[in-house]
């Protein structure tokens, strides 16, 4: 007769599968059950694993570590909410030194920063960059997202160094960008060749990486407060009014010696790409904020590049924040995020992790139910355009149906309305670079007209000019 | 290419207990054992195919399925071995279709493998995962009609070292 356990291995595992992916309990529940569930479901479960960075006495992680024995059978490890406390001493992740080189089988790591460590964190990069010298050599796909870090970078990048070679697909979401992590390039490989004379002879090799796929975010979502007067939160970043009108933070910072913008760090990855050292690479994105704000002049916007390098075309995204009305529910959205593609759409998030998805579209990482985070496929065929991923945002009229009782105020749609035409617009542009403003675009017979203050910086209106 | 107003085709399947099913050859083909075997016998060939494995019961149950989604397309290749996209949603008729005793779901889960018939079998393992889904050890015991096989100490061990993902 037939019954569950007499149906063939792999249609258990994708049962098992299945079940991982709505969460993990049942899972657990199907390990006690009897032996032959049991070694379908415990295989399952320990191939995609994520845990947080807690490594007190009976944390998880910490228990964890504790059962040894199924180390072997991890594919992919995601280190949540890594932090580092203040004068914490780095040996006191020993443990994950340890751990990580016993994962046999690691095909994929990912490591998250909490952002909300933020200002009782102390130097986290280090321990990263040890951590990342003891990943095993079968981990070919990376991820580190250090969203809100604002430490030291450099060692990261140190360690992203050693492993360039063995990398397919790393994905990083930083704050500054190294050098170092091209020193691989430098290097040379010593091999042994048996020569056609049966004499042993040494020749050098130059070291190349096996990266495919490269994605860069560069610091999205920094909301850190510029100006004393500003006491909101904001996603847009990098510029301000200062004295040098339209210069982004990031080139107002004072840089390390090594410590690039993200024009020159891509330029560097090209330049080294002609020379043969990324001989694999098909897809490389990076996404940058642009140049220029709404407090720089009547109508600019803060834009985000997107910019797909190997295929050469860079897309200027407008990015205009809809305050919302509080609402009496407890989901603490205050603002929207409205995107305009290049045909004039609407396109609306309320969180930046939203906005990340759109933009990596189908480079984007898959999340697992238990949180756990797997890349991207490789795409054999080489040059395919890149297209962001609508379905992580809303069009209008799904916003507004959503949030529209909370009163969306936004002046361009305003400004949009009395103007009769759509005015902003993504803005696509062949060629590795766009340093332009992204403006409103009035028709003819039509001028700004300053408005005062709008929820943020200051607003502006239109009107009929002569 | 048959237009609309021809006699649709059929071909006979001869099942495990000797009964001969006659069915429209575009529903048959769903299963892509039967549509391969179809294509190596050549196109008019009226002889019946031999479905060893599956008994008429099932069978006839496994066309009916067939028939309803005669017009799907065909599964892609790309989601075949993606197992992070795998779900638990099944749509209404599917769900209603495998409202059957568990000897019958598991005889259409080994068909369907066996007739390779891809979205019938996730329809399958789908109802199967929906089953366990939410349930206690005991309560999937008692579903599936499993004996426990440990020791005590054997679920102890299993309990603790499994400790780790409890919260997740």
């Amino acid at each position: 007769m037939a019954n569950i356990t007499s149906i063939p291995a792999e249609l258990l595992v994708d049962i098992c599968e299945r079940l991982r992916n709505t969460g993990q309990r049942s899972l657990l529940s199907l390990l006690l059950t009897c032996r032959a569930l049991r070694n379908v479901a415990h295989e399952v479960l320990y191939q995609h694993i994520c845990l947080d960075t807690d490594l007190s006495t009976h944390s998880p992680l910490t228990k964890f570590i504790q059962q040894s024995r199924s180390m072997h059978l991890v594919q992919s490890f995601r280190l949540n909410k890594f932090f580092q406390v203040m004068e914490q001493p780095i040996s006191d992740f020993e443990s994950l030194y340890r751990l990580l080189p016993t994962m046999t089988q690691l095909k994929t790591f990912s490591c998250f920063f909490d952002p909300s460590a933020f200002g009782h964190c102390n130097c986290p990069g280090k321990v990263l960059e040890k951590l990342l010298e003891t990943l095993p050599p079968t981990v070919v796909n990376l991820e580190l997202d250090m969203d809100g870090y604002e430490g030291l970078h450099q060692p990261i990048y140190q360690g992203l160094g050693w492993l360039m070679p063995q990398l397919q697909i790393l994905r990083l979401h930083v704050d500054s960008l190294w050098t170092n992590m091209f020193e691989f390039s430098q290097q040379n490989a010593c091999t042994l060749e048996t020569s056609t004379a049966d004499q042993m002879s040494i020749s050098k090799k130059r070291i190349t990486s096996n990266l495919r796929i490269f994605v860069i975010i560069f610091r999205l979502s920094r909301n850190r407060v510029l100006n004393d007067s500003m006491v909101r939160r904001h996603i847009c970043p990098v510029t301000y009014r200062g004295n040098t009108p339209g210069a982004s933070l990031w080139e107002r910072m004072p840089q390390g010696a090594d410590s690039l913008t993200p024009s020159f760090f891509s330029s560097r990855i090209l330049n080294l790409r002609e020379k043969g050292a990324f001989p694999h690479l098909q897809r490389f994105l990076r996404v940058y904020p642009g140049k220029g704000g709404p407090h720089i002049s009547m109508g600019m916007h803060f834009h985000y590049n997107v910019c797909d390098i190997c295929t050469n075309r860079v897309v200027a995204v407008p990015v205009v924040d809809v305050p919302l009305q509080p609402s009496s529910f407890d989901d603490d959205i205050e603002t929207l995020h409205l995107l305009r593609d290049h045909e004039g759409k609407d396109l609306l998030g309320a969180s930046i992790t939203k906005l990340i998805q759109f933009f990596e579209g189908s480079l984007c990482w898959t999340e697992l139910c238990n949180g756990s985070r797997l890349p991207p496929p490789i795409n054999e065929s080489n040059n395919t355009t890149h297209e962001f991923e609508r379905s992580a945002l809303l069009d209008r009229p799904t916003a507004e149906a959503t949030y529209g009782s909370r009163d969306m105020d936004c002046s361009l749609w305003k400004r949009e309305k009395e103007v009769g035409q759509t005015i902003l617009r993504a803005r696509m542009s062949e060629g590795g670079e766009d340093e332009g403003p992204l403006l409103e675009i009035l028709p003819p017979g039509w001028e700004f007209v300053e408005s005062g203050l709008g929820h943020l910086f200051a607003d502006w209106g239109v009107r009929q000019s002569g | 290419m048959a237009t609309s107003t021809e006699a649709p085709k059929t071909v006979t399947l001869t099942t495990s207990d000797n009964a001969d099913i006659q069915v429209e050859r575009e529903v048959a083909e769903r299963s892509i054992l039967i549509k391969n075997l179809l294509e190596d016998l050549g196109g008019d060939s009226n002889e019946a195919i031999p479905i060893p494995n599956v008994n008429e019961a099932v069978m006839k149950k496994v066309l009916e399925w067939c028939e309803q989604h005669r017009k799907d397309p065909p599964a892609s290749q790309d989601d075949d071995s993606d197992s992070r996209k795998k779900s638990t949603d099944i749509d209404e008729w599917d769900q209603k279709f495998m409202q059957v005793d568990q000897e019958m779901l598991f005889e259409i889960i080994l068909a369907a493998n066996y007739l390779d018939i891809k979205a019938l079998l996730d329809v399958g393992c789908k109802t199967v995962a929906n089953m366990i889904k939410g349930k206690s050890p005991d309560e999937i015991r008692k579903t599936f009609n499993i004996q426990n096989d440990f020791t005590p100490e054997e679920e102890d061990q299993i309990r603790r070292e499994n400790e780790w993902a409890e919260d997740r």
